[in-house]
């Protein structure tokens, strides 16, 4: 009954249940406890009318309980374009026993321009509504709804109830109405249950998925999954679309590639001026590997990045005449040009959607349209080279953490398929550094440190080098490094020589106290720059954890040189530790002989997904190394 | 209302412009000085649009700072006024600026936008035109130009009042110098003052120049800020037409010039950037209306104060107190003293509105609405506040202040613009009280840091409005004791911690963790005190009497395996540890401030196993900043098997001149050294 109901009020837009009762006190204590607010009805719908239009209506009934859910869940904001109409936005609000105090007038609904600056060119806008002059009393309960409708069939609403850990869920349903027969696509992910299917009286196909009482997640975990591992999800997509003059059918991965290879064909004519600057260009190169990394150079050094997301434009690239003519354009228009210079010059390659952003990733599991980022992947002879076409420092196939380690799609006529980019692991994430410090008898030290970095490492480092001046890099630097006090006297950055990009950091620096005097003793830390990793506040945890890559993929190599002052001895015996585990493992060592103390420390670890129960080896390990990066060697005057 | 002004010419004292560096530096403009000597040699520079010289091309670095992504080689704005049939008096601003680009991170400074007024209000509407932009490379040793494609100028709608220019020039790359310039027209009615002027900005500034006429019937004030000396200073007496035979007559030209600034970096520790930037600002004096005589604005501090009093959003909100009388007869039956008015009465604002985060001098839509809607911005809740504490024959009054964001009070220049925020004032007997009432968890008198900022005005209901301090007797206070055992059969410190919360670390306390589940706090303390295993924790006075402090008490063990028979180290400051020194910069230029002073302690009482005593008592240690601004105090006592260690770290000094910063870093290192040092523990021999 409750189910027949509510497919009533999804397809009129009307609420009806008689009587809705919004009272705070109905919400079960287990689901409001830890969280900032509860969404008590969230009911999104999908109507398919046909290959090229759908009906959205979306309905939320919120309670918000501070003034954290009041930030997160006050305002409703719906994007649209020109390929979405917005219709009937409607809000109620209740107090906290349930009853109707406020309801949204026109002049409560805003309407924004989507981009702000110069670089982002948009028609995409945004209306924001929300009941914000007043203040209302917690709890008190929201209710919004709006109905839109869509002619971009490429995208089929996402379904992700539970994806903010701070709110509560009472009840969300998803419900896709099509006309009988209507073929389309979609798959849970992450304990979503699956679909119940049914008829409507008119013979129209429903699908309809619930989630019910779902408690607010952890507050602050210190080791999330990404919300993509983690939260209930369904994901839909189209069997077969339209869009303008453009048909297609996504079943596959190779049929998405196909249509993208459609919609883009025949744009990536050169003007004559660029032909002959390509053909002067690659003149004396002498393999396919050659010629890419000069068409990559000589792209860099005469684009820029401008976002442009204009009507079909957001997925159909501006045409290559245009962005050489003009020198910029977004990541689909300089991919374009670089793929149009480079068949030119008679170079195998294709554009490749991905999904760029640190830690994102689409459901290779599943063809739909999951990018956000097209790139350049070229083939010289056996190896594949990945081109960021939007960057005009990364070298040529470094990936790193922005597209590396994923599946792209290879966009082609026949055959596209999906490939992964380059993953960078800990033995490509390496730091060396040699630190050779001169103590005085105070403990004051002078150190001359000189590191590399590699991997995803490097990249920090590389992108203040290239876009700080001098007193912003120091700056930057003085905070990386982790001492009390220091006086960064010199320091350099530069690019490493070698094949892999690298950086090569040289510093001089005067630190007082850098060892410890306290009365005849000096306390030295054989492990004086490397940071310490946090031990979390949570000490137990029963669902899986995550350690990015980005931040616990790597390898550390040190060695620290002391020369001791004369007139001291060691007292205490010199540290040493082995630490192995499956999250990495760590060796540390000092020797001291004649005036110098000379310590090694090694350390790797493996970042991923690991399952709760590893948690607290995860926890020990840390300890561990923790203690192991402690420890110090003492000396003591001679006493003669 | 669109008709244009008329008047007579101000006079205006004049007081020289110097040019010390480090010091505030305040122009009045004078309408009486003309040809006013700029004292340089007159090298100038004057560039011509569209065309470009080969140096600026070929040069690939920056001489001053040779790691700059971009200089600006010009910058140039000039404002005029001009008679508009359907507007009255527009603002007329050609703004024209060249850039060389250093380094791929400034490529995008090559995509502009430009945001203007294009509401409903006809009259108000502004307008972006005379777009021109080029940009210049040297392809083969060849100056090429390629210019801004009018079709490329992108026009979208913001939102229903502003609509935004965008462009983006053509083939920029590193190397590559652009060029854009517009005119900007903005009617007075919509902006009575041009906007602020920054010789500065966040890369190097290699010429920087600000123009502006000024018509008789207008009178402008002008200040200046920042720490570098104006290269040109030049104003003169010429003839002005303004498009209307009426309006033109005689007025006054200004031209300044900032040569080679260098790129402002923000320093930690300071109010706002706008205090520090070299920058020109302005205020409408008056304007002269043919038959409707002189409007005169804020000239006198006097006039600021009528200003104020006058305006229906400020002196005519606290002149409405209907919807008081109630709570008003509720306090005043139960109160028993003035002092007990004031507090309940701030208790009840505090409680009934809530704060939007605004700050204001004014209330937007009408005090009455926001206590209706029970919120509203600093305004609304403080000038209720105000109203109600009147209403029970108090004697309060309006301070309004500029908060630390806004920037510095600049008391010679007497200036509305110069306010952002207002609080109340109440004076009983003896005592006087700051009252913000903005704030859900501070006590009466309590001020927040924000608003901390030197100099307020007050603004009596009777006489003249002063200048009054705003001080603060609260700072940021904490003490943390711990009484452990040192056990070295299980090689463990274990004993209880306890942690009290005061003044501003109190209010920071409560309110970060107020609303939100205990389990928040008990997770940062973990985070705090690595590696302790914490029992028993309790929070006492989360907010049952604001006035006294957050008092957190727990068990605690650790393990050390340092501790071993016969003898060991101890780090005695296991709590409350300055691990690193805040200031790290090894020079600066900018005085330092810090919002409220501080005092951290930290007491411990170790229990060592029998038999054990400290090998050699460090000396106690007392580091004092001069004139009692800082105290730092450490002290280490043995008795018998007990070791008793303090620690103490007050700062009752807020602002250091630059001068000074290195006292107060090293000040700082003193405290971070001691606090680094070990005891040497043994066990005695006989």
């Amino acid at each position: 009954m409750r189910f027949l109901a509510l497919i009533f009020s999804l397809t009129t837009g009307v609420s009806a249940f008689a009587q809705e009762d919004f009272n705070v006190a109905k919400i079960n204590l287990s689901l409001s406890d830890q969280a900032n607010a509860v969404v008590r009805i969230s009911e999104t719908s999908w109507e398919i009318l046909s290959k090229s239009e759908a009906k959205r209506r979306e309905r939320t009934v919120v309670t918000i309980l501070n003034e954290q859910g009041e930030d997160e869940h006050a305002q409703l904001y719906v994007q649209y374009d020109k390929f979405t109409k917005i219709a009937d936005i409607s809000g109620n609000l209740y107090d906290a026993t349930g009853k109707l105090v406020k309801k949204l007038r026109n002049a409560d609904i805003e309407d924004y321009g989507y981009g702000i600056a110069g670089d982002d060119i948009t028609d995409a806008r945004i209306k924001v509504a929300g009941f914000g002059k007043k203040a209302y009393a917690y709890p008190y309960t929201i209710e919004y709804s709006y109905e839109s409708r869509n002619r971009n069939m490429m995208f089929y609403p996402r379904w992700m109830p539970a994806s903010d850990t701070e709110t509560a869920v009472e009840s969300a349903v998803y419900l896709i109405k099509t006309p009988a027969g209507f073929n389309f696509r979609y798959k849970e992910y992450n304990g979503a249950a699956a679909a119940g299917k049914s008829k409507d009286k008119d013979g129209a196909d429903l699908y309809l998925w619930k989630l019910e009482n779902r408690p607010a997640g952890n507050r602050r975990d210190s080791y999330p999954l990404p919300v993509m591992e983690a939260s209930p999800m369904v994901l839909t997509a189209p069997a077969e679309l339209e869009l303008q003059e453009y048909k297609g059918n996504f079943n596959s991965w190779q049929d998405l590639s196909k249509f993208y290879y459609t919609l883009n064909a025949g744009r990536d004519v050169l003007p004559a001026s660029t032909q002959a600057e390509i053909k002067n260009l690659v003149s004396n190169a002498k393999s396919d590997r050659e010629k890419i990394l000069l068409i990559y150079k000589w792209m860099q050094a005469r684009s820029r990045y401008v976002s442009i997301q204009l009507g079909i434009g957001g997925w159909q690239t501006i045409d290559a005449t245009a962005v050489a003519n003009k020198g910029y354009g977004d990541c689909k228009g300089l991919t374009n040009l670089t793929l149009a210079a480079l068949r030119y010059a008679g170079v195998t390659c294709y554009a490749a959607l991905i999904r760029a952003g640190e830690e994102a990733r689409i459901k290779a599991d599943f063809p739909s349209s999951q990018f956000n980022h097209v790139i350049a992947c070229a083939i010289a002879a056996k190896d594949t080279i990945w081109l960021e076409c939007t960057s005009q420092t990364t070298p040529a196939n470094f990936m790193g953490t922005f597209t590396g380690g994923r599946p792209a799609l290879i966009v082609m006529p026949e055959g596209g398929k999906l490939v992964m980019t380059p993953d960078y692991k800990e033995h490509h994430n390496v730091r060396t550094r040699r630190t050779d410090i001169k103590l005085d008898a105070n403990g004051d030290g002078q150190l001359s440190v000189q590191t590399s970095y590699t991997g995803l490492r490097q990249e920090s480092r590389k992108s203040i080098m290239h876009s700080g001046n001098k007193d912003e890099q120091k700056k930057w630097l003085v905070n990386q490094i982790n001492l009390p006090s220091l006086d960064l006297e010199r320091f350099e950055l530069s690019d490493g020589n070698g094949a892999e990009p690298s950086v090569i950091e040289k510093l001089s620096i005067k630190v007082r106290n850098c060892a410890t005097k306290s009365g005849t003793r000096l306390f030295i830390k054989p492990n004086i720059l490397s940071t310490y990793y946090e031990l979390p506040g949570i000490t137990e945890r029963t669902t899986d954890f995550y350690l990015p890559p980005a931040d616990y993929d790597f390898t550390d190599l040190d060695s620290v040189s002391y020369i001791i002052p004369d007139g001291f001895k060691p007292e205490s015996t010199m540290p040493s530790a082995t630490i192995t585990s499956i999250f990495g493992s760590m060796e540390s060592s000092a020797v001291y002989t004649k005036n110098t103390l000379l310590c090694a420390r090694k350390l790797i670890l493996k970042g991923g997904r690991y399952p709760a129960s590893e948690y607290a080896n995860w926890i020990a390990f840390l300890k561990k190394v923790r203690k192991a990066d402690r420890a110090q060697a003492v000396f003591i005057e001679k006493v003669d | 209302m669109n008709s244009p002004f008329i008047i007579s010419v101000m006079i205006y004292p004049l007081t020289k412009f110097r040019r010390h560096r480090r010091r505030w530096e305040i122009l009045f403009v004078s309408f009486l000085l003309f040809g006013f000597s700029n004292g340089f040699a007159q090298q100038d520079f004057k560039p011509k649009l569209g065309y470009i010289d080969r140096e600026s091309l070929e040069t690939a670095f920056y001489s001053a700072d040779s790691t700059a992504e971009a200089v600006v080689l010009y910058d140039y704005g000039n404002l005029r006024f001009s008679y508009d049939e359907n507007k009255g008096i527009v603002m007329l601003m050609d703004s024209w600026v060249r850039i060389k680009i250093l380094k791929e991170s400034a490529l995008s400074r090559a995509s502009v936008a430009l945001t203007y007024y294009d509401g409903s209000v006809r009259v108000k509407e502004e307008q972006i035109y005379n777009l021109k932009g080029y940009t210049y490379n040297l392809d083969n040793n060849q100056i090429v130009t390629s210019e801004l494609d009018k079709k490329s100028i992108k026009n979208e709608k913001f939102s229903d009042e502003y609509r935004t220019t965008k462009f983006n020039l053509p083939n920029v790359k590193k190397g590559s110098v652009i060029e854009y310039s517009y005119t900007r027209s903005t009617p007075l009615s919509l902006r009575t003052e041009p906007n602020t002027w920054r010789f500065q900005g966040d890369v190097p500034y290699k010429w920087s120049e600000y123009r502006i006429t000024i018509p008789y019937f207008l009178e402008y004030k002008m200040t200046m800020g920042g720490y570098l000396p104006l290269h040109i200073n030049k104003q003169e007496q010429i003839n002005v037409d303004v498009g209307f035979s009426q309006y033109n007559g005689q007025g006054l030209s200004y031209r300044f010039v900032v040569k080679d600034a260098p790129a402002f970096l923000n320093e930690p520790f300071i109010t706002t950037e706008m205090d520090y930037l070299s920058l020109i600002r302005f205020e409408l004096a008056s304007i002269a209306v043919p038959g409707q005589g002189t409007r005169r604005f804020s000239q006198t501090w006097d006039q600021v104060d009528r200003t104020l009093d006058q305006a229906t959003w400020f002196g005519g909100e606290l002149r409405k107190s209907s919807y008081l009388k109630e709570i008003r007869d509720k306090i005043n039956t139960t109160a028993k003293s003035p002092e007990e008015k004031m507090n309940m009465a701030y208790v009840y604002i505090q409680k009934y509105m809530k704060w939007d985060g605004y700050n204001g001098v004014g209330s937007k839509e009408g005090v009455r609405r926001a206590y209706d809607n029970k919120k509203g911005n600093a305004s609304d809740i403080n000038l209720s506040l105000i109203t109600l504490l009147r209403e029970l024959d108090l004697d309060c009054n309006p301070v309004v202040l500029s908060t630390r964001s806004h920037g510095r009070l600049i008391q010679e220049i007497p200036m509305l613009e110069n306010f952002d925020y207002v609080i109340g004032h109440v004076k009983m007997g003896e005592n006087e009280y700051f009252l913000d009432a903005t704030q859900s968890y501070a006590k009466p008198g309590m001020l927040p840091e924000q608003v901390l900022n030197g100099w307020g005005r007050l603004l009596p209901k009777k006489g003249d409005g002063k200048f009054i301090e705003l001080v603060s007797k609260d700072i940021k206070s904490k003490l943390e004791m711990i009484n452990a055992e040192i056990d070295l059969d299980e090689g463990l410190v274990k004993g209880t911690y306890s942690i009290s919360y005061g003044g501003y670390e109190a209010l920071n306390w409560r309110t970060e963790y107020n609303d939100i589940p205990e389990s928040q706090y008990q997770d940062d303390l973990k985070g705090y005190l690595q590696e302790w295993q914490i029992k028993n924790l309790v929070i006492k006075n989360k907010n049952d009497d604001l006035k006294g402090t957050v008092n957190v008490k727990c068990d605690f063990e650790l393990e050390d395996d340092n501790l071993q028979e016969g003898g060991f180290y101890l780090n005695p400051v296991m709590a409350g540890r300055w691990g690193s020194n805040p200031l790290k910069s090894k020079e600066r230029i900018y005085p330092l401030n810090f919002n409220s002073g501080l005092s951290h302690s930290y007491v411990a009482n170790f229990k060592l196993p029998e038999g054990y005593a400290l090998e050699e008592t460090p000396t106690p240690e007392i580091v004092s900043l001069v004139a009692k601004a800082g105290r730092f105090a450490y002290m280490v006592q043995q008795n018998g098997n007990m070791i008793t260690v303090n620690s103490n770290v007050t700062l009752t000094k807020t602002n250091f001149s630059a001068e000074e910063y290195h006292d107060v870093k090293e000040f700082f290192e003193r405290v971070v050294q001691r606090h680094s040092k070990p005891l040497v523990i043994r066990k005695k021999t006989n």
